[in-house]
């Protein structure tokens, strides 16, 4: 696994709302950022760190591949969604490699999505069932 | 040294950046390893393996994870512990394995294990002939000569030879399957040409991924 110290790289810094003392690049706050949207793995080093991702991003997820049924609250193996600089939801979907489709059973809205976010989140999708070479399976309002 | 003060959403934002979720979009599979420095390996595909999944958020849907597969085959990515890392990285992971032989203060456990890898130098050497010969194979097709078999309490108990590609792999001899562990599972390999190749000492092993 990776350090997660970074030693003397960078500069000290601390967080609004977030334990502890960081080290970040002087060079970075000060460029300009432009968002998209991205389902991720529930692995992706952006929700690795849980601690700093309920802090950082005040993000409720978990993996619930391991529940039973009845007590999941977002789904086998929910995919958080990254929208702008936020972590907007949950992706509840499955490749059904059998029947060549990507099957969405819900997209969990953590705060309802703007009409922005779910046009660009549904462009996501769409690209993820083209990646996939699967057709999408996606209901009229997922959520 | 001054302390910067940053708001949540300058946090979040470099996280973004740094994780090459903003807008602009790398190249490349290689640019996107080299900045995120590792892609876990995990195998649960309900959607898709993670390692792809994470790949496929960054580059988009003209990834294509042959490329994975060929960046394996070819070297430019290897597998380190469950991870996959730029060739070159494997630099940063070679002292600590280079000492493992000549090692001071180890815990018991650790010299308990490098004794048994020595004691058991004769079937490393026969899994290296056996893999020159016939070239990349499972592990369950791997010869146990081992002289003196693993024992443990639980899931390790008579592994022999897993376990020993495993410690291999703790002393750089060797480059550890997908999913390391003692129920690793992956094809492995002689390496060809070995000290040639960043990382790979003299009589290596290699793996490749499954699936």
């Amino acid at each position: 696994m990776e350090p997660w110290h970074v030693g003397d790289a960078g500069e000290p810094a601390v967080v609004e709302g977030v334990n502890g003392l960081w080290r970040v690049d002087p060079a970075q706050p000060a460029q300009p950022f432009a968002g998209r949207a991205a389902p991720l793995s529930r692995l992706d080093r952006l929700v690795h760190d849980r601690k700093r991702m309920v802090e950082l991003f005040e993000f409720d997820y978990a993996l619930e591949m391991f529940k039973p049924p009845a007590k999941r609250r977002w789904g086998y193996y929910a995919l958080p969604i990254r929208y702008g600089d936020r972590l907007v939801g949950k992706l509840d979907a499955t490749a059904d490699r059998g029947g060549r489709v990507l099957r969405v059973d819900a997209i969990h809205e953590d705060v309802p999505f703007t009409a922005a976010a779910t046009a660009a989140v549904t462009r996501e999708i769409k690209d993820l069932a083209r990646w996939l070479r699967l057709d999408l399976d996606l209901p009229a309002r997922a959520g | 040294m001054i302390v910067h003060e940053l708001s949540r959403r300058d946090a979040r934002r470099i996280a973004a950046r740094a994780q090459l979720l903003d807008r602009r979009r790398p190249a490349a599979l290689l640019d996107v390893v080299r900045r995120l420095t590792l892609l876990q390996i995990d195998a649960t595909a309900a959607v898709a393996p993670s390692a792809d999944l994470v790949a496929w958020g960054r580059l988009g849907s003209s990834y294509a994870p042959a490329e994975l597969t060929a960046g394996l085959e070819d070297r430019t990515l290897v597998e380190l512990r469950g991870m996959i890392r730029p060739r070159e990285d494997v630099a940063l992971y070679r002292a600590e394995m280079a000492g493992w032989s000549t090692r001071t203060g180890m815990r018991d456990w650790q010299q308990h294990q490098g004794n048994w890898v020595r004691a058991n130098d004769t079937c490393r050497r026969d899994i290296l002939d056996r893999l020159e010969v016939d070239g990349p194979l499972p592990l369950s097709a791997l010869p146990d000569t081992c002289q003196v078999r693993w024992g443990s309490s639980g899931w390790n108990d008579d592994r022999s030879v897993s376990m020993l590609l495993v410690s291999w792999c703790s002393a750089a001899r060797s480059r550890p399957p997908a999913g390391t562990g003692a129920n690793a599972c992956g094809t492995w390999r002689a390496g060809h040409r070995p000290r040639a190749r960043a990382g790979m000492p003299g009589g290596a092993v290699a793996c490749g991924r499954r699936g």
